[in-house]
């Protein structure tokens, strides 16, 4: 049969049918391709050019060059031990910061915290930027404070921070708002300068952040006591994504190949998730996201089968031949197999409702963008399976949701990388490329084959902001 | 022209590089093409579809491999394509081939024999052949690329065989290295 099929290879590679060349040129000619087709390829290069820097220009600071790397430092919660006086409500100055002097090249800059409130114990130094780190002050304990800095040289030109704080009360404490400047150099003559130019070179001075302090259980003898925190806010995020779907059978404990006759059948479509998720601040950088979500994964079966089904029509069923040699056809009924080739096609649909746990990490932090990376499980809260498989006895057969022969695993799996740009306080645009996994098993003829189902999914959405 | 001359003058988008790749490679794209579809009319449209393919392509041939090989695959696919995109059904009758085996009438040369046999063998069977003998695909291959299981291309390509033998009887074709 090898030697046979060599033969039949090299007979045909090498056999040529004649064509008429001139009329098929004819033909031919207005389809040749010239240099001048290939703009599209040039122009969606550029195109694809534009946008990466696009995209480079809005993560990096599009405002100015001579923008600081350090933006703000921000009291985010002040906590009195004690109870204070009414009095004090209307003089409430902030804590203060000094800076301590230090060997140039210290990548560390060391503050020492003052108050000038004997109450006030602990301080939440936060900044806005990515080349700080926050961390909270004992003011009990601690008296020295490092914010650790890319670039030495910003934070050591930096003369002025203007901390803010915006007290809230409740009951009868009236709020309370006062503008502060630390001064981190004690250089005089640069304060002075900067208080004078402030409005001009809004860039080289610290943008205020918010502090609230809240007056709760004001007594009508003793002063309220103040729990200062910062205000909570709540995270929704609607997302809807799109993307390729791959679906493996297995069946190990069978000896005949229906998996594979189920994997040749059965391909793999498009994926579809539309959910809403939260995020709870573990630290700065690690957070639990959970919701809820729906998926459905679809497939593609393209079923081909014989039937065999035995006809009878007229055909030679003898040939006589006269002594001349003269060959004469007596006709008559021939009864033969007909082959009918019968192609199906079909789709089947897995759909399920899952609630995610994921964990998520901060990896990177400019200005307004964020981009993570997350991962976790996804615990199945109801999954429903309409469409089709094809049959040991290579038969498709149809089901819907109630006599479908799939059941889901309980648990999941999800993760991927996911950027949110925080277009305005109350709102991020989030982009997200997720990989789902999910597995089912398919019970036929008391066997069970196991479906694993995967997808690779690109999500898009809204992340809004909200204080209850 | 030189085969490489003309790859790269192509590839340049030389016109005369184009108008001397259709003369001298469409009669072996003609013989494919009459392989799969049979018709001589409709195969001549193959002809045109698969030079418009490789026309468009010719960058992407990377000058590893044959290069007729390569034109020869692009017309098998456009071929594979058409078929498939006509969603044909078959009606083989495997009996009226046994039957032809029993008669005796034609006596040809080795070539055109197996030209004319591979021609004569029924569309589904003729394309599993055409892949797995011809081309060389694999029976996996040839499963994705027909939309049908390996399993219909193995026992396809079992028929394709039995028919030709039938073939060879009817053809007193001898088959010679």
């Amino acid at each position: 049969m090898v030697e046979q099929d060599k033969i039949f290879k090299k007979t045909a590679s090498e056999h040529e049918s004649p064509i008429d060349f001139e009329s098929l040129w004819n033909q031919l000619e207005p389809h040749v391709p010239s240099k001048t087709k290939r703009r599209p390829i040039f122009w969606f290069w550029l195109a694809g050019f534009a946008f990466i820097g696009f995209s480079a220009y809005l993560i990096i600071d599009p405002k100015s060059p001579t923008k600081p790397k350090v933006k703000s430092l921000e009291v985010v919660n002040i906590k009195q031990n004690d109870q204070i006086a009414n009095t004090l409500k209307n003089d409430i100055p902030d804590p203060k910061l000094e800076q301590i002097k230090q060997h140039p090249k210290d990548k560390k800059t060391y503050f020492n915290v003052r108050t000038p409130i004997n109450n006030v114990s602990l301080v939440k130094v936060k900044s806005k930027s990515a080349d700080l780190i926050s961390k909270d002050i004992d003011l009990t304990k601690e008296t020295k404070y490092a914010l650790e800095t890319v670039d030495q040289s910003e934070i050591g030109n930096l003369n002025k921070i203007n901390i803010h704080t915006e007290l809230k009360s409740i009951g009868d404490v009236a709020p309370l708002n006062s503008l502060n400047s630390i001064n981190i150099n004690n250089d005089e003559e640069k304060i002075k300068d900067l208080i004078h130019t402030e409005a001009k070179s809004q860039e080289t001075i610290l943008s205020l952040p918010n502090v609230n302090f809240v007056f709760l259980n004001a007594p009508s003898f003793f002063a309220p006591k103040i729990i200062v925190s910062k205000r909570k806010k709540i995270n929704l995020l609607f997302r809807l994504g799109v993307g390729i779907s791959n679906n493996k059978f297995h069946a190990p404990q069978l000896e005949n190949d229906l998996d594979i006759l189920l994997n040749t059948s059965e391909k793999s479509l498009e994926y579809l998730t539309i959910g809403i998720a939260t995020d709870f601040a573990i630290t700065n950088k690690w957070y639990i996201q959970t919701g809820l979500k729906y998926s459905r994964y679809s497939t593609h079966i393209i079923h081909e089968s014989n039937n065999f089904s035995l006809i009878t029509k007229n055909g030679v069923t003898e040939i006589n031949i006269n002594p001349e040699g003269e060959a004469t056809n007596i006709i008559g009924a021939v009864s033969s197999t007909k082959v009918t080739n019968k192609r199906s096609s079909w789709h089947t649909y897995h759909h399920s409702i899952d609630l995610p746990i994921n964990i998520r990490y901060l990896i990177l932090k400019a200005n307004r963008h964020k981009l993570f990376i997350d991962g976790g499980v996804m615990l199945k809260c109801w999954s429903g399976s309409q469409g089709g498989f094809v049959n040991q006895s290579n038969h498709l057969q149809k089901f819907d949701f109630s006599s479908s022969p799939y059941n889901s695993l309980k648990l999941g799996l999800n993760g991927g990388m996911s950027w949110e740009w925080h277009l305005r306080s109350t709102g991020a645009f989030y982009a997200g490329l997720m990989y789902d996994k999910s597995d089912l098993r398919l019970t036929y003829n008391n066997n069970i084959i196991n479906k694993s189902l995967s997808s690779l999914s690109m999500n898009l959405g809204y992340r809004i902001f909200f204080t209850p | 022209m030189t085969e490489t001359d003309i790859i790269q003058k192509c590839k340049a988008y030389d016109k005369t590089a184009f108008k001397e790749l259709v003369k001298v490679y469409s009669p072996a794209l003609m013989s494919v093409c009459m392989r799969y579809i049979g018709d001589r009319h409709e195969a001549e449209d193959m002809v045109q579809e698969s030079f418009i393919r490789i026309f468009n392509n010719i960058l992407k041939y990377q000058e590893t491999g044959s290069f007729k090989s390569w034109l020869c695959r692009i017309a098998a696919t456009t071929c594979l394509k058409e078929i498939r995109k006509k969603h044909l059904i078959l009606d083989v009758d495997i009996n009226e081939y046994e039957e032809l085996a029993s008669e005796d009438f034609i006596m040809l040369t080795d070539e055109a024999g197996i030209i004319k046999i591979i021609e004569e063998i029924p569309l589904p069977y003729r394309l599993v052949f055409n892949l797995y003998v011809i081309e060389g695909y694999t029976h996996q291959e040839i499963a994705e690329m027909m939309g049908v299981g390996e399993s219909t291309s193995r026992s396809q390509l079992s028929r394709a065989r039995k028919m030709i033998q039938a073939l060879f009887i009817k053809y007193k074709v001898q088959l010679t290295a």
